[in-house]
């Protein structure tokens, strides 16, 4: 257990270094909207603007989404009675021709001097330009939680969310069968296990993989672990797939997503089957991979962390295989593994997947858990 | 570099062609591999594969396209030493003691 | 079976098995070469070959429909080119802006224009009042870079014919020539044809004679001529309705493509200006061959001497089918073909438009969208038209990003990167004809992601120029001849 303290430490820290170092400075923004502003106070991410005679004269929040060319933040101010103060776009990386054209001037001088409660979310109709865009819909979405978060801390008002629904599909189905059919198996054993795992296994090549191209991966990961959560309605199956993940891994020994839902140990498979060798390394030279494996593992999450950039995270070959993209190290390590898959038994999941460290964590965490919760023991699993 | 898209290429390339399967029959009968029609066919389509994924690489190049020739090549590269593999795995099928 | 060669130490089996692994090695080393030979044939870049139409390396029969794949929904109009036709619009706002700032009105139709759509008026001050001072800048930076491109351009541009001078009634009317006939003869009524598949036979081999890579006839749609004129040739009162003439019937569709290896270099590098003049001067030798024969004719020629939208003239006429950024694609160009039209009443057989499957790739490959700098391709559905149904493409935005360019200026990087603009050779041609008689769209959904993943460019921010946040980049390299610094000492 001392070296996951130690670990979790230096993850946490590097993860508080990088968010310190990639908040930016609002004060000015803040100052433009409230130019009376005299000191700024930050407490639960919203502002408190203060006159210079400690006198307060409004708040302020900052909102993010993403657009066009990457992460566009701004800045709302609301004033003690409510009424929408100013907008600013902080940082943003639109060309500023994009920005411009999108008139977002005109659309933040239309919901200045709104109530907030009244505050129109439709660019389109505000601005009277058909046909959103990825930068108009980051400026609306931005502003949204924005106000959202002023309106919640201050006012005690919760914003009712953007009217949304889930988005439940084809890929959504196929996780929650795949967990099922999975659970179900694993505890049949036998021939059963054997088959339902081919015919999950295969499913998931298919649908997850080459269909959806969208398998769990230490990028998406690492952006959750540091709190950007991916939009929920469109999100789901991602949402399932890192569920099925965690509960599976802490109820069994070995968790069901890599066993039978994951599409690339589906390809390493198949091709293991047309090389018909399916060898296994020595302990030994298992070991020293594996232990390799996790300190790769925690570089990659440590750096992704510092910069907060979960993508620097990912070294998986995922993409390369199911979307045709990626870097050149991914498709250099795509080319090895599946034809190392010729002759060794899966070995991306044995000695490369991040997946392998993350399940071991949660696996001694899991099985740490079960000896100190009381009743329940070890090998209650039957 | 013209001359390789002659006619007289495709000509040379077809001999060299004959060339291969005439070796690979002696070959397969100094083994004692038995050589039905599916394995013959088989064998072409890996051929034809196999062509595709040298020449798509080739041209990449010859187009300036590096990422196209580096990605495709690895990818349809893969595709062919899989395939390779598992055909050579269904020819030896058959095969008598030496 | 088994003497051994003395001089080998092989039998003859062995002797076999040697030479076929060795001619394996050869003749993939072979194909590799071929490959390589292929992606640098000049030949692959379609449109100059010869004057045989052979060019037209694609049989359209098979694709051949009844209607063609643009839909009709609602009742039509015809589109009011004074502010409809971007080049129209922004000369009169370069006229009036001025005016309108000291105080002025806006006239009518551009007045009612704005009031319309308030999203053009500003994106034409966008235009005037920042893309314009930033290009200028930058100009003077980054001049010596992009000067053999200019020099291109305005070059291939130098020669073409002159709009016509007076109104449809009068100029598209052959004259007579000294002996009282036409074509140099004496009879002057229109000569007789024989029949009319007969003359479509020689209107389309003229038009490979003079030059055209690709060629189409229709029946001239009236609701794509405009409902005003723009040319603002001083013989006709601009705010006057346009009346289509009687003998505006048939329209015949000429073009050729851009140079390649400069398109690939978009932005800034590459012109329209080389396939512009080349249709300009088809259109004008189509105009007077048809006069030749005694019949009217007038043609419609790029950069703005039109009476009528040419795209969708095209997908009549059977070239090909409009795509998501409303340009016409064809089987053998893609949409590096810059048209022309010649309308006319010779009577001609008519082709059939076609359906290579554009409408059914375009719904999910989006690449021009994607790439466009300036946001103006839609991602989203068509919409409805003036009574059809198509693709919007913002020309407002789009116009503000190639005014902004350098060297040569427009933009073209939508054609440049469409997946149906490739080389003419084995594999792009293969990758077009499995995509065009696949039902499935399984080789779509694979040949997009394959776009996606080979042929990755620059982001779409980084073709702006500097001053507008980008950094001037280009799709591809741009070939060694439009490379100033190699050949100029500009110090
Ligand atoms: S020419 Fe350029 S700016 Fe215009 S639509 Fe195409 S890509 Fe966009
Ligand atoms: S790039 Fe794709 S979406 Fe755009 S026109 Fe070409 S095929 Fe259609």
């Amino acid at each position: 257990m001392a070296i996951y303290l130690v670990v979790f430490v230096a993850l946490a820290m590097a993860l508080a270094y990088g968010k310190t170092r990639a908040a930016p400075d609002l004060d000015p923004a803040i100052e433009r909207i409230f130019p009376t502003a005299g000191s700024i106070e930050l407490s639960r991410g919203v502002y408190s603007v203060l006159d210079e005679g400690g006198e307060p004269v409004g708040w302020a929040a900052m909102g993010k989404a993403n657009g066009y060319g990457g992460p566009l933040m701004l800045v709302v101010g609301v004033d003690l009675e409510g009424e929408v103060a100013g907008v600013e776009v902080v940082e943003h990386r639109e060309t500023p021709i994009f920005f411009r054209m999108v008139r977002s001037a005109a659309y933040f001088e239309e919901v200045a001097g709104s109530d907030f409660h009244e505050v129109e979310y439709d660019y389109e109709a505000v601005v009277g330009v058909t046909g959103a865009t990825r930068t108009s819909d980051a400026i609306v979405a931005s502003l949204r939680s924005a106000v959202a978060e002023v309106a919640d801390d201050q006012f005690d008002v919760r914003l009712p969310a953007p009217p949304r629904s889930f988005e439940f599909g084809l890929l959504e189905i196929v996780v929650l069968a795949l967990f099922a059919a999975g659970i179900a198996a694993h505890r049949a054993g036998g021939s059963v296990r054997r088959w339902v795992r081919w015919a999950c296994q295969l499913t998931g090549l298919m649908i997850i993989g080459f269909w959806a191209a969208s398998p769990i991966s230490l990028a998406k990961i690492t952006s959750l672990l540091s709190g950007y959560f991916p939009d929920i309605y469109s999100n789901l199956a991602f949402y399932f797939l890192i569920i099925g993940l965690v509960i599976t891994t802490l109820l069994h020994r070995r968790n069901i997503y890599c066993l039978y839902v994951c599409p690339f140990g589906a390809a390493q498979r198949c091709v293991g089957v047309i090389g018909g060798m399916n060898l296994k390394l020595s302990a030994r030279v298992g070991r020293v991979l594996e232990s390799s494996r996790n300190v790769v593992v925690f570089a990659a999450i440590f750096a992704a962390f510092i910069t907060l950039q979960p993508a620097l995270a990912s070294y998986e070959p995922f993409a390369a295989l199911f979307a045709l993209t990626g870097s050149t190290l991914q498709w250099g390590l795509l080319f090895i593994v599946l034809t190392l898959s010729l002759v060794v038994r899966t070995p991306w999941c044995g000695f490369l997947c991040p997946l392998r460290s993350i399940e071991i964590v949660l696996r001694n965490v899991g099985a740490w858990g079960r000896g100190v919760l009381p009743g329940r023991k070890e090998g209650a699993r039957g | 570099m013209q001359i390789f898209n002659s006619g007289f290429f495709w000509f040379v390339e077809g001999i060299l062609f004959c060339l291969v399967l005439v070796g690979f029959r002696a070959w397969a009968q100094g083994r004692g591999i038995p050589l039905p029609a599916w394995k013959w066919a088989t064998l072409l389509l890996w051929m034809l594969l196999a062509g595709f994924t040298i020449a798509f690489v080739g041209t990449s190049l010859g187009e300036n396209e590096a990422t196209a020739a580096m990605r495709g090549g690895l990818l349809f590269g893969l595709i062919t030493v899989i395939a390779g593999v598992g055909l050579w795995r269904l020819l030896l099928t058959g095969a008598r003691e030496a | 079976m088994s003497e051994t060669d003395p001089k080998t130490g092989m039998n003859r089996r062995q002797f076999l098995t040697a030479t076929g692994a060795a001619s394996a090695v050869a003749g993939g080393a072979g194909l590799g070469l071929f490959g390589y030979a292929a992606g640098k044939d000049p030949n692959s870049f379609l449109g100059w070959q010869n004057q045989e139409g052979a060019s037209l390396t694609i049989n359209h029969g098979p694709y051949e429909v009844d209607e063609p794949t643009y839909e009709r929904v609602g009742p039509t109009s015809r589109p009011d080119a004074r502010v409809e036709q971007l080049f129209e619009r922004r000369g009169r706002f370069r006229r009036q802006y001025m005016q309108v700032q000291e105080g002025g009105e806006w006239e009518p139709a551009m007045a009612a224009h704005y009031a319309k759509v308030p999203e053009d008026l500003e994106l034409d001050i966008i235009y005037m009042n920042e893309i314009m001072p930033a290009l200028m800048k930058d100009m003077e930076t980054y001049h010596d870079q992009f000067f053999l491109a200019e020099a291109w351009s305005n070059a291939m541009g130098a020669v073409g014919p002159r709009p016509p001078e007076s109104p449809p009634g009068e100029s598209d009317f052959p004259r007579p020539s000294r002996y009282g006939g036409f074509g140099g003869g004496s009879v002057s009524e229109p000569l007789k044809m024989k029949s009319p598949e007969k003359t479509a036979e020689l209107i389309k081999k003229a038009a490979h004679m003079f030059g055209s890579t690709l060629v189409g006839i229709t029946a001239l749609n009236p609701d794509w001529v405009y409902g005003y004129p723009i040319r603002g040739r001083g013989f006709e009162d601009v705010n006057q309705p346009l009346e289509i003439p009687d003998h505006w019937k048939y329209a015949i569709v000429v073009g050729t493509p851009m140079s390649w290896d400069a398109l690939y270099a978009s932005p800034n590098y590459s012109t329209s200006s080389d396939a512009y003049s080349r249709s300009r001067v088809i259109a004008a030798r189509m105009e007077a061959f048809v006069k030749s024969l005694g019949y009217p004719a007038r043609s419609h020629f790029p950069g703005t001497s039109y009476d009528l939208m040419v795209p969708p003239i095209c997908v009549d006429a059977g070239l090909g089918e409009q795509g998501r950024h409303t340009i016409i694609i064809t089987p053998e160009l893609g949409c590096n073909f810059r048209p022309a039209v010649i309308t006319t009443n010779l009577e001609m057989k008519t082709d059939k438009p076609i359906d290579i499957g554009v409408q059914d790739f375009c719904k999910h490959c989006k690449v021009c969208a994607e790439i466009c700098p300036s946001n103006a391709i839609t991602m989203g559905d068509k919409e409805e038209i003036r009574g059809y149904r198509r693709y919007k493409v913002n020309a407002s935005k789009c116009n503000n990003f190639w005014m902004s360019n350098l060297g040569s200026m427009g933009c073209r990087l939508c054609v440049a990167a469409c997946p149906y603009t490739r080389k003419s050779n084995w594999l792009h041609k293969t990758a077009a004809s499995v995509t065009m008689n696949d039902p499935t769209g399984l080789s779509e959904r694979a040949l997009t992601t394959m776009q996606k993943g080979f042929y990755p460019g620059p982001e779409p921010s980084k073709y702006y120029i500097p001053s507008l946040g980008g950094e001037n980049a280009s799709y591809r390299e741009p070939p060694w001849w439009l490379k100033s610094e190699d050949f100029i000492d500009f110090d």
